[in-house]
């Protein structure tokens, strides 16, 4: 048996030393600068990248094609988290949560503290994860097996959850925004009837609302129209402190368990087909939430926060390795990219890698091994570079920013309808943050909402009836999970509402005319929805979840709109106009409209911050911004990407950011350049040629 | 503004160099015409649509293709892929039938499920806006046989089929009603009146779902087996009780197939009516991933596809590339334009009795 063991080892470390032989070294390395690249680059990344890359590891040997693919994917993730925390834009759908913390630390003055602890917790996540897969193996028959549909099920209870933490003080407005998640996420075609559901005839929204535009909308409008805004004052502007990433790190090792706890489970979720990253970084986030000390410093610039969702984006990697390895079954798009890259190369995925073929299962975990540290390091050595970017104007980046987002949503599946959803999301989003509607909800639902209905009907169609498999052991411990993860928040906002009677710092935004009008939209939304499932005569298993979150939405929102309503009018009466706290001052319209009010177009405030950051932006100035952005769609729709972009880019740097013009005209080249030589060009991406010639 | 004439000179050469973009981006006509009228793609770009996105099956074999096609187009183009999911199919479907140029630039790889539709009679009103006997067919490049797979939990031997026709039936999983596998196993129900249960819903995992014990068969694949599948089917606890697919399919050679029958033979003693089902369900696997352009091609265009696309098959670099990731089993052009007209014009009273399975069986 010790001669097993050593045999085993040395397999391990001979694998280690297959790797570093030239070109598979070679290999992993433009892997790994192109994964930098690309995961920079928000919305592109991912499954689409990795397939473009296909056809060039034909003539590859196994270990580096897979060498090759894997690195330019682990490492995606990782500088993904660079953009998430720098410019508030997720690089991955999967990225989500390193905005809801990283990029108020920015805000902050603490980039340099926030990349150090994103990337240092990323490492560890994602050595974790390739720790797991080596050792795992023999374990992960047995592992993958018993989380059946019931059992999914309920994980995606678990980290829907998530929300109710997320809503903090604003509890009916996230759980509306929630319900709004879960009802776009029933949009389309119902799978297990074959029914459509909420589509309106259109065919694009037959294969269900896409997650990576909403993505993008939803952090990079609100994020790039702020930027767009001119800037009056910014009390609390620090310059970006870069030389302290180190402080980061050692934020790491001080939260050294949480950081493991949270990889455990980004490894064991990412290791269930079917669940995915996107859904595992919401669960570990909420595993943080619940052991932090401090939990209302989450989503505004908690370091455990960042800390978490940093770590479980890495560490999925390895675990979603497990089942694609050991089944052949991919855990996502670019696993089964990955598998394809194996066949060719003449390996089969299946027990084969975990026996005959396990050096190239190995060189997989060195691999992931290498190229993250390669990444890492890559990035802080140039994390003075990337994040001199967000000490910038913010409106010089604007052009580039604008170019990123659409060329992310577009080529996700390229279509132009993926650029308008991103927009409508996005000026939604926008509009909702500024009153105080907490956004990752309706991210959370809209992900989860899928997971949760699919697998739960099918639990019912496997066993029959609810009662059959709720009371599985796996089923119940996880059900006792959601239990305690939505009653503390339930509990903790009881008591804040208790205290703020006493203390007005403790409440919740106040309600304002703004308030009402979304609410009503909302409202609106709801009621049609309801309607047409109603009319739509569909089976049961298709209708009930549409029905009652339409439902839900309306009710939530009716009683929101009431709610607002009743304050407001009660305000208008009452002769003494009561001051709502420090922190909410600063905040959109409380009553006090007649023309101008005040609107916060930034994000949110820190705990500790009294003073918020206020721009002073009239409505005229907000509309005007709105119109510079959707003349940019229009144009883009119009004349296509190659033509459109530079120009725009270079008037815009002219008239709005006020740059010479010989600046703005070389911004414009270089735009049509990045488009044509290394879009179209390398990656053979063909972007949106417009609608007019 | 300056009076410095070096800056002058470079206005004036950013604004030669803006101009050449300009005009560089601009769409012209493609010219596919050489001097002497032959039809030639000389300095174009060729691109394979594919109705679903990066990195499934469809999109993998269309880039197979682009890497080596090129060559023996007349005028040896550049070609690349291009992906237009979204309904299914059905919107690159009606975009290659609709909008694409028929100048030889725009061609595609279709899934079985863009004649389908025709067959099941949707149209406008479903988003189908195509007929799939009027594009224009070059080959196909594989052929795929289905198998039923069944767990010897149920009982079920070679000789003994007696749990799929009493009861309840064998306990199924199936992805959703209507779709491939699903057709399968309704046609096996309707035509020698086999009894399942069929679990909708299952996204990738049904192998997965067996081996759980939540369900008790599937419809598989065989190309696409898996060692691990076929080391179940070799030690005997998976049972492969049918075939459904072209008669000299190269898979049926497969050891492990050996002695399993084939629907062909269990519809012998079927009704008329059964047997004409079946025959037109064969047709369905002799145009997997079929490669075609728009109606509007000419006939000089589809000829020099035909040709090259026969020419590539027989290219060793394309077979090896291809080989591992599906099985090479080209037909030619017009046997799959016959074939797939024949899919689309079959009666419909002989398709009704599966659409009327594949409806009560998603009750």
């Amino acid at each position: 048996m010790i001669a097993d063991g050593l045999h085993g080892l040395g397999t391990f470390l001979g694998s280690a030393g297959a790797l570093f032989v030239w070109p598979t070294v070679g290999y992993m390395l433009i892997g790994t600068l192109l994964g930098f690249a690309v995961g920079m680059l928000p919305g592109l990344g991912g499954a689409a990248t990795m397939a473009l890359m296909l056809p060039l590891t034909f003539s590859m040997e196994p270990l580096a094609a897979v060498a090759f693919l894997l690195a330019m994917h682990a490492t995606c993730a990782t500088a993904g988290d660079v953009t998430s925390v720098l410019f508030g834009i997720p690089g991955e759908a999967s990225s989500a949560a390193t905005v809801f913390d990283g990029y108020p630390l920015t805000r902050m003055g603490q980039a340099g503290r926030a990349i150090g602890a994103v990337l240092t917790s990323s490492l560890v996540g994602a050595w974790f994860g390739a720790f797991c897969l080596a050792l795992a193996v023999p374990l992960v028959r047995p592992l993958v097996l018993s989380f059946g549909p019931p059992e999914v099920f309920m994980l995606a209870v678990v980290a829907l959850t998530t929300v109710a933490a997320l809503s903090g003080k604003n509890m009916a407005k996230g759980l509306a925004m929630a319900s709004l998640g879960v009802l776009l996420a029933t949009v389309g075609e119902d799978i297990a009837t074959a029914q459509t559901r909420l589509t309106f005839d259109s065919l694009y929204l037959l294969d269900g609302i896409p997650v990576v535009p909403v993505v993008v909308g939803m952090f990079a409008v609100p994020a790039i129209l702020a930027s767009m805004l001119p800037a009056r004052s910014e009390i609390g502007d620090q310059p970006v402190r870069i030389n302290s990433w180190l402080e980061g790190a050692k934020d790491t090792w001080r939260h050294k368990g949480l950081v493991l706890r949270t990889s455990l489970i980004g490894a064991y979720v990412g290791l269930i087909p079917g669940v995915g990253g996107t859904s595992a970084q919401f669960i570990a986030y909420g595993h943080a939430l619940q052991s932090s000390k401090t939990p209302e410093k989450f989503g505004k610039g908690s370091i455990e926060g960042l800390l978490a969702a940093g770590s479980v984006n890495n560490s999925k990697e390895g675990g979603s390795l497990l089942p694609t390895v050991a089944f052949g079954i991919p855990g996502s798009g670019a696993m089964a990219i990955l598998v394809s890259a194996l066949i060719i190369t003449g390996v089969q995925p299946g027990p084969d890698l975990l026996t005959t073929n396990v050096d190239v299962t190995f060189g997989m975990v060195w691999t992931i091994v290498i190229a993250n540290l390669l990444c890492v390091g890559l990035c802080l050595l140039l994390a003075k570079r990337i994040a001199s970017l967000a000490d910038m104007r913010q409106t010089l980046l604007v052009p580039l920013l604008l170019v990123f987002i659409t060329v992310g949503s577009f080529t996700e599946s390229f279509r132009f309808e993926d650029i308008l959803l991103m927009v409508l999301v996005g000026l939604l989003a926008f509009w909702a943050e500024r009153l105080g509607w907490p956004v990752a909800p309706m991210l959370i639902g809209l992900v989860l909402g899928k997971l949760a209905e699919a697998n739960f009907f099918l639990a019912n169609n496997i066993y029959g009836e609810p009662s059959a498999w709720l009371t599985r052991p796996i089923v119940l411990i996880l059900a006792v999970i959601a239990a305690i993860s939505l009653a503390s928040p339930l509990i903790r906002y009881r008591r804040n509402r208790r205290r703020a009677r006493v203390d007005p710092t403790a409440k919740a935004r106040p309600f304002s005319r703004g308030d009402i009008v979304l609410a009503a939209f909302f409202a609106v939304l709801g009621a049609v929805a309801f309607w047409d499932v109603r009319t739509a005569e569909l089976p049961t298993s298709a209708a009930t979840v549409p029905q009652s979150i339409s439902f839900t939405l309306a009710a939530l929102s009716v009683g929101i709109a009431i709610s607002g309503a009743a304050v407001v009018v009660r305000k208008r009466m009452s002769t003494d106009v009561p001051e709502s706290g420090g922190a909410s001052a600063a905040v959109a319209g409380d009553g006090r409209d007649g023309g101008g009010s005040t609107i916060v177009a930034l994000r949110e405030k820190t705990a500790e911050a009294e003073e918020a950051e206020i721009v002073e932006a009239g409505p005229r100035q907000l509309a005007l911004v709105v119109a510079q952005f959707l003349a940019f769609i229009l144009g883009l729709w119009a004349f296509g990407f190659l033509l459109f972009a530079p120009i725009f880019a270079a008037v815009y740097l002219f008239t709005v950011a006020k740059t010479k013009w010989w600046t703005a005209a070389i911004w414009g080249v270089l735009v049509w350049a990045f488009l044509y030589y290394i879009l179209w060009g390398l990656l053979s991406l063909r972007l949106w040629d417009g609608a007019i010639f | 503004m300056s009076r410095n004439p070096s800056r002058r000179m470079f206005v004036g050469g950013l604004a030669v160099v803006i101009a050449a973009t300009l005009s560089g981006c601009i769409n012209k006509p493609a010219e596919t015409e050489s001097s002497d009228g032959a039809f030639t793609l000389q300095g174009k770009t060729v691109e394979i649509l594919v109705g679903q996105e990066a990195g499934g099956g469809h999109d993998t074999t269309a880039r197979v293709i682009a890497r080596h096609i090129g060559q023996y187009l007349p005028g040896n183009p550049e070609v690349i892929v291009r992906n237009m999911p979204g309904g299914g199919d059905k919107v690159m479907a009606n975009y290659a039938y609709t909008q694409a140029p028929a100048d030889g630039t725009s061609v595609g790889v279709f899934s079985v499920a863009v004649p389908h539709y025709n067959l099941i009679g949707e149209g406008e009103a479903e988003g189908v806006r195509y007929d799939a006997s009027k594009f224009k067919w070059f080959g196909s490049p594989t052929v795929t046989t289905n198998v039923l797979l069944v767990h010897t939990r149920t009982g079920i031997t070679k000789d003994n089929l007696a749990p799929l026709t009493e009861g309840q039936g064998v306990r199924i999983a199936q992805r959703s009603p209507g779709d491939g596998p699903h057709l399968v196993q309704a046609t096996l129900a309707s035509g020698l009146g086999w009894k399942f249960h069929t679990v909708f819903g299952y996204e990738g995992e049904r192998r997965l779902a067996i081996e759980r014990g939540e369900v008790d068969a599937i419809v598989t694949t065989w190309e696409s087996l898996e060692d691990e599948e076929r080391d179940l089917i070799d030690e005997g606890v998976l049972l492969p009780v049918v075939t459904v697919g072209l008669s000299d399919a190269p898979a049926l050679s497969a050891p492990e197939l050996s002695g399993v029958p084939k629907a062909s033979d269990l519809f012998k003693n079927a009704s008329p009516g059964s047997q004409d089902l079946l025959e037109v369900i064969l047709t369905r696997y002799g145009f997997a991933r079929s490669f075609g352009g728009p109606p509007g091609l000419s006939e000089e265009a589809v000829q020099a596809y035909r040709t090259a696309f026969d020419e590539m098959n027989a290219d060793e670099d394309y077979v090896r590339e291809a080989e591992p990731l599906y099985a090479v089993v080209p037909s030619d052009g017009a046997t799959v334009a016959e074939r797939i007209t024949k899919y689309v014009t079959a009666d419909p009273s002989v398709v009704a009795p599966v659409l009327t399975q594949i409806k009560s069986d998603s009750q």
